[in-house]
């Protein structure tokens, strides 16, 4: 919802905290982990990562969330204010 | 010269006065417990205390602490006797890559020295100035309310 890396030939143009805002303990809501063991039949003995998965679930959920709200599934990430307003304008 | 106390120690900066605090901590006191996160101000993972009040020591030239007292992580606690809000983190699982830990026990340290309520609001409250890219700060705030449930026991 919140961080939109900003790339200009190549750099990230926004790589300072103060233009790319990530939360503070005041926006981040409370969660709760849920371990579900299904072995991964590619991965060696049944693995998979999990380390990306904070990062891959939440912005599924959020678009999610949002074409419940307002019936529009918005492509692409991050859901920020303005990329909703744009969408439904 | 430049006297300040640091720690509880008296000491004494000849350098240059405009180093920055957290620079000098580091390099000519060799407490290199205080951690830098950003260099800019923005993510509190250098946080020490000065007279007390939470600073972000990337932002404050050495000489500003001039007769102050400066505090840092080395003054909680000591590996083999931690401190009540140390211990809270090893118990609650409140670190993790590490770098904002130092800001956010100085940070939590001086909220609740100051009387600072110990709710989940306050304390995330208090700790709005610390950034923390890993925990999701879940756990650090759970950390931070143990800690200072035991101390009122
Ligand atoms: S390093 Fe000082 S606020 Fe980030
Ligand atoms: S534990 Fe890594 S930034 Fe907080």
């Amino acid at each position: 919802m919140l961080e939109e890396p900003i790339y200009k030939d190549g750099v990230m143009i926004n790589n300072q905290l103060t233009n790319y805002v990530i939360p503070t303990a005041l926006d981040t809501p409370p969660f709760q982990v849920i371990l579900v063991e299904k072995p991964y039949s590619r991965g060696p003995f049944g693995a998979k990562g999990v380390g990306e998965l904070p990062m891959d679930i939440p912005g599924a959920a959020v678009a999610a969330a949002v074409k419940h709200a307002t019936g529009r599934l918005i492509p692409t990430l991050p859901h920020t204010p303005e990329r909703i307003a744009k969408a439904l304008a | 010269m430049i006297k300040l106390t640091v720690n509880g120690k008296k000491k004494s900066f000849a350098g240059a006065p405009f180093k920055r605090l957290i620079d000098a901590l580091r390099e000519d006191f060799a407490l290199t417990g205080t951690k830098e996160g950003c260099g800019e101000g923005e993510c509190g993972a250098c946080t020490v205390l000065v007279d007390g009040e939470p600073v972000n020591s990337c932002l404050i030239p050495v000489c500003q602490t001039e007769g102050k007292k400066v505090e840092t992580i080395e003054s909680l606690g000591t590996p083999e006797k931690l401190s009540k809000l140390q211990a809270g983190f090893l118990a609650c699982g409140g670190a993790q890559c590490g770098i904002c830990t130092p800001g956010m026990l100085m940070t939590a340290h001086a909220h609740l020295k100051g009387g600072g309520k110990c709710d989940d609001k306050s304390v995330r409250t208090a700790l709005a100035g610390n950034l923390c890219r890993c925990t999701g700060y879940q756990d650090i705030v759970k950390s931070v309310v143990a800690a200072a449930k035991g101390k009122k026991k």
